[in-house]
């Protein structure tokens, strides 16, 4: 792929949106059961603009909320065809307690823009559309590649930000050049070279930035060359692309271990 | 006529990206939700064979690609007794300023159909142009010219051009 299709490509794996709901096997069925001529009766009908999408999208936010809450890492499955299927739990991911209502311990460090929420604030999860991405290498360990990645409320408001973010990759071996979604399991936690703050609750004006570490691992070779993140954040169904080169190993026909602490607020990541 | 074996599974693996593929095809959720639930429902008396014969995903994309083609066959003669499409109209109404969801719709919206598939297929399913080509039945150079003509379209898109343009390092 040429740099204009790679774009191509991590623009609709980023901006298309996830569904509102899961498909109904129970109505294909009664559909089948209603016999062909329905089923033609069916496909022939005229589909007037339904928009549903603004209702539903607080129930999508709600359920993915709850799904980045309990750690759930995204699994995506190589040359299966199907990006962006649904997330499974690997089972190397830790999982780590997300305080439904922000601990007053709870505290991240001030930085412009960013501050911890006093409470119950009346502010929405933030939007990957309205996020943007950047990263800083660190050099990490010898056989960690660690990189600060930052994210920027680019929107008009304030916006929530808690927990881990979610990972799915793009890449390709590293004698290959055509990149593809890659399996990936992540970790929840701390990595060599940064130490993992545990879930906060931040908030970022416009402008504002978190920003958490994420290594991989690359024992004496680099088999992998990733290309691409697709950062998910607890709240929204959307990802945020980062292109990105970045070497990783994994063990033998098992997907790529990726390491992320939680998220804090600034743009230099978690101390160490 | 009973569930077949396998295919609630099937379902609930592969539901999500088949309504994402079908929500860059159609535009939005209501129509991709009757395009993936008529093409599962086409699938259903076959299905045991199905799933003995080719990877399921592989054969249910195809049917709901064709069964997207053959929507737009029989709608796009009906669409001149219609006459303008309100669905830009309300498409605004929804979504306000300058959405790179509403402008990435608006410009697969733009293109034709068979265009349109030759993108969700190379670049969202990430299908080699041979592949792209079996799905739709045409020849490799066939998916060729469609890509680039795609292409060149969504790099004039509002919203889009600067996304895809030759400067912009990554």
């Amino acid at each position: 792929m040429n740099p204009i299709e790679e774009r191509l490509t991590a623009l609709l794996h980023s901006v298309t949106p996830q569904p509102p709901r899961a498909v109904s096997v129970d109505e294909i069925g009664s559909r089948v059961r209603k016999g062909r001529t329905m089923v033609d009766v069916f496909s022939m009908r005229t589909r007037g603009v339904r928009w549903y999408a603004p209702a539903l999208t607080a129930t999508v936010a709600a359920v993915i909320l709850i799904a980045g809450g309990l750690g759930v890492a995204v699994l995506r499955s190589s040359g299966s065809g199907t990006p962006g299927g649904p997330p499974a739990s690997p089972s190397s991911t830790a999982t780590s307690p997300v305080p439904t209502s922000p601990s007053p311990l709870a505290s991240a460090p001030a930085s412009p823009g960013v501050h911890s929420s006093p409470a119950q604030q009346p502010v929405g999860s933030c939007q990957t559309r309205h996020l943007a991405a950047s990263s800083v290498g660190t050099g990490g360990g010898g056989q960690a590649p660690t990189l600060i990645i930052v994210l920027t409320n680019r929107g008009g408001s304030a916006c929530t930000l808690i927990g881990y973010p979610g990972i799915s990759i793009r890449g390709h071996t590293a004698s290959g050049s055509a990149s593809a979604p890659l399996s990936v399991t992540v970790r929840d936690g701390s990595v060599f070279a940064r130490t993992d703050p545990g879930p906060h609750q931040l908030v970022l004006r416009p402008g504002g930035a978190a920003s958490f570490a994420l290594e991989t691992h690359s024992a004496y070779d680099v088999q992998y060359l990733i290309t691409m993140f697709l950062i998910t954040v607890p709240g929204d169904a959307g990802t945020v692309a980062l292109p990105v080169t970045m070497g990783a190993a994994a063990p033998p026909g098992q997907p790529i271990p990726v390491g992320v602490t939680a998220l804090v607020a600034g743009n230099t990541g978690p101390s160490q | 006529v009973g569930e077949p074996v396998g295919f609630r599974e099937f379902v609930q693996v592969h539901s999500r990206g088949l309504l994402r593929t079908a929500w860059l095809l159609t535009g939005d959720w209501a129509g991709a939700e009757d395009l993936v639930q008529t093409a599962l429902a086409k699938t259903w008396p076959r299905w045991s064979a199905i799933t003995r014969q080719d990877a399921p995903e592989v054969y249910v994309r195809r049917v709901l690609v064709t069964t997207f083609l053959g929507w737009r066959r029989r709608r796009s003669s009906r669409e001149v007794l219609v006459g303008s499409v309100p669905e830009r109209a309300v498409g605004q109404e929804v979504f306000t300023g300058s959405d790179l969801r509403e402008s990435l719709r608006a410009a697969m919206r733009s293109l034709p159909p068979r265009q349109r598939a030759v993108i969700v297929l190379r670049y969202f399913n990430d299908l080699t142009e041979s592949q792209t080509a079996a799905v739709l039945g045409c020849s490799i150079g066939a998916v060729k010219s469609h890509a680039a003509r795609a292409m060149a379209r969504l790099r004039q898109a509002p919203g889009l051009n600067e996304l895809l343009s030759e400067g912009i390092g990554a």
